[in-house]
């Protein structure tokens, strides 16, 4: 009789022997078998095979995503009394698709003459680890219903470094600075991730500033979480016009609308001036963002003032 | 001419741009669905309308959010050219700024960009030596490329050399300032000046899309007005005629450009001047005699600087000899 067992394969995967994994309860954490860029779709196979390694058709299997919490530094599932909506997931849809396909958290399907089931995977635009969970029905071919396992990756982008100059002040709220915002972020070493090249341009820009002002550090605050992505989810409810309403000492922010939103892709960074967030080493901003457009950021449209802070940012089309 | 009246037209010559922005106005859609364009200007073009959608996902309705370009400035520029013995070119020029505001205008000038060749970093081919005019003044080179020569209606990318200050203590309304010095190895020839205000601040519920928007219509051109200078443009050993066809140039802009005062007689005689046969060769001999005589500031500015270009060039053809 035979036995299946079923496999995830991928470009530039390694495949995953879901025979393997055993038992079918939701893993509290999971291996990231492969990073996805936010909003980009992926073509996906899942292949199920006997437990002779032969290819098993008409193999009915289901998949279902799943955020793990508390990964890339989205450290914010809700303070008691304010429960959170749950993040946002990738979705899922079945066969090659498009953008005009249906796609859903869980699908259906069955696996073709060769055991392949094609799915195209839309990551979410939260940067956050996920996984699949697949389970098999007995159909013909098949010997009995079982878990096939859990599949786990990353959404988010792989080219980010963390900023740790340490000629350069540090400071991204809290819990570093008393009477910061909790944004949910933990600490610094989650929202000061950018691009090489942002950081490049960011010390062009303090060079020049340490120069003119005689101050040799900056505070630098939000830049991009460790795999990009939305910056803030759950942390504030979402935004709906006048029925927004902030949730006492979690600040009051926009996370899904711009410029905040220019912080996804690691390509952005905020310089705070003065009283922002007790910053020692305040900058002027007027002065800041003329520095940062003259030594690599972008235009008006990517670096620009936001009253108690400088943005500067790249020059970059954005995925989503 | 009243002097007032001299200072509007100049500042009407450095038109901010040919319009790219669409210009808003109250019949503009506000459905979602259907109006794909985000970004609007004012017909004066100093409010940027930024069309956003702060509500529900569900809620169809865009709120149009006005913000100021801080762009609402009139600029009056006048520059003090001048050639110091020293240096390792022997000789190195100082350029000094003044810049005014008319009174007419409602914003204050805080950001003074002059626009020169992609010179590499490091070269010193432009510094800063107490070029400030006071301590509220930050002044830099540019270390990206980020210069446009939008006057001269050349496109590749220069270096800036830049005065900033915080709003408060910009140029304000009636008001000028004096002091803003580069020393340079290049010499001098026609060359774009931006001025602007504060930065733009855009709206938080600007979305994604606007951002986009917003640079592909060359937002920063909206930003900034800007106008003909002389600035540091060419290196010790510039061919001739590669420094009289920067000449030419900009005397057919400035001749183009009806808003700024200039004397026919005088451009139409440089003109002719710089067009004769063989003017690059003689050009080390001096200018020679004119029959028209600068009347205008920047006539008064382009004499000098030549004559400046041409006694480099004597003193190169001397040091050959």
């Amino acid at each position: 009789m035979k036995r299946v067992s079923c496999r995830h394969s991928a470009v530039m995967l390694v495949a995953v022997v879901c025979g393997a994994l055993t038992g079918s309860a939701i893993q509290a954490q999971t291996t990231v078998n492969a990073i996805f860029s936010p909003g980009v779709p992926t073509r996906q196979t899942f292949t199920c095979t006997d437990n002779f390694g032969n290819a098993a058709s008409n193999c009915q299997i289901t998949l279902t995503v799943t955020a793990v919490a508390q990964t890339n530094g989205h450290f914010h599932e809700g303070p008691p009394g304010y429960p959170m909506p749950p993040h946002p997931v990738s979705t899922l849809c079945a066969g090659t698709c498009n953008a005009n396909s249906t796609y859903s958290s869980t699908i259906s399907g069955c696996s073709d003459q060769n055991g392949n089931f094609t799915f195209t995977l839309l990551p979410t635009l939260i940067g956050q680890e996920e996984y699949l969970t697949g389970t098999s029905t007995a159909q013909a071919g098949c010997t009995k219903s079982r878990p096939l396992g859990n599949w786990g990756y990353a959404v988010g982008y792989s080219d980010l470094i963390y900023f740790s100059d340490p000629d350069w002040k540090h400071i991204g709220g809290y819990p570093d600075t008393p009477g910061a915002p909790n944004t949910g972020h933990g600490s610094t070493q989650y929202n000061q991730w950018m691009q090489q090249a942002t950081h490049d341009a960011l010390q062009a820009t303090v060079t020049a500033w340490q120069q003119l002002s005689g101050s040799c550090k900056i505070c630098t605050n939000d830049a991009a979480l460790p795999n990009g992505g939305k910056f803030d989810i759950n942390v504030i409810r979402p935004y709906t016009g006048s029925n927004y309403t902030p949730i006492p000492g979690y600040g009051n922010y926009r996370p899904w609308s711009a410029p905040h939103s220019q912080h996804d892709r690691g390509s952005a960074v905020d310089v705070n001036a003065s009283g922002n967030e007790g910053c020692q080493y305040p900058v002027t901003v007027n002065q800041f963002v003329n520095l940062c457009k003259n030594n690599g950021f972008g235009g008006a449209a990517y670096t620009f003032n936001e009253g108690n802070h400088a943005h500067c940012g790249l020059a970059v089309t954005f995925p989503h | 001419m009243p002097l007032l009246h001299l200072v509007f037209l100049l500042s009407s010559c450095g038109t901010q741009i040919a319009p790219q922005i669409p210009v808003w106005s109250d019949g503009i859609s506000l459905d979602k669905r259907s109006q794909l364009q985000r970004i609007f200007v004012t017909s004066d073009l100093h409010d940027l309308i930024v069309l956003t959608a702060p509500g529900a996902p569900a809620d169809d309705r865009l709120v149009p959010v006005r913000g100021s370009l801080h762009n609402d400035i009139i600029p009056f520029v006048s520059v003090d050219v001048s050639a110091q013995s020293g240096g390792a070119s022997g000789v190195h020029f100082s350029y000094e700024y003044t810049v005014a505001n008319s009174a007419g205008a409602h914003d204050a000038i805080s950001e003074i960009e002059i626009a020169m060749p992609p010179f590499a970093p490091g070269t010193q081919a432009v510094y800063l030596v107490g070029g400030l005019p006071s301590r509220v003044w930050l002044g830099s080179v540019a270390s990206a490329l980020v210069a446009s020569q939008r006057e001269l209606g050349e496109t590749a990318p220069g270096r800036n050399v830049f005065w900033v200050a915080e709003v408060i203590d910009g140029i304000m309304p009636g008001k000028s300032k004096s002091g803003f010095r580069a020393e340079s190895s290049l010499m001098p020839g026609f060359t774009t000046i931006a001025l602007g205000g504060d930065s733009y601040q855009p709206p938080e519920a600007m979305d994604e899309q606007s951002m986009v928007q917003a640079d592909a219509l060359k937002l920063d051109n909206y930003t900034r007005v800007t106008t003909l200078t002389f600035g540091p443009t060419f290196l010790p050993g510039s061919d001739p005629t590669e420094v009289l066809k920067n000449y030419r140039l900009g005397l057919k802009k400035l001749a183009q450009c009806s808003g700024v005062p200039h004397s026919v007689a005088f451009v139409s005689e440089m003109g002719r001047l710089l067009d004769e046969p063989g003017i690059a060769i003689r050009l080390s001999a001096g200018l020679g005699e004119m029959k028209n005589k600068p009347i205008t500031p920047i006539e008064t500015e382009l004499l000098h600087c030549l004559e400046i270009v041409a006694s480099a060039f004597q003193n190169r053809a001397g040091g050959r000899n």
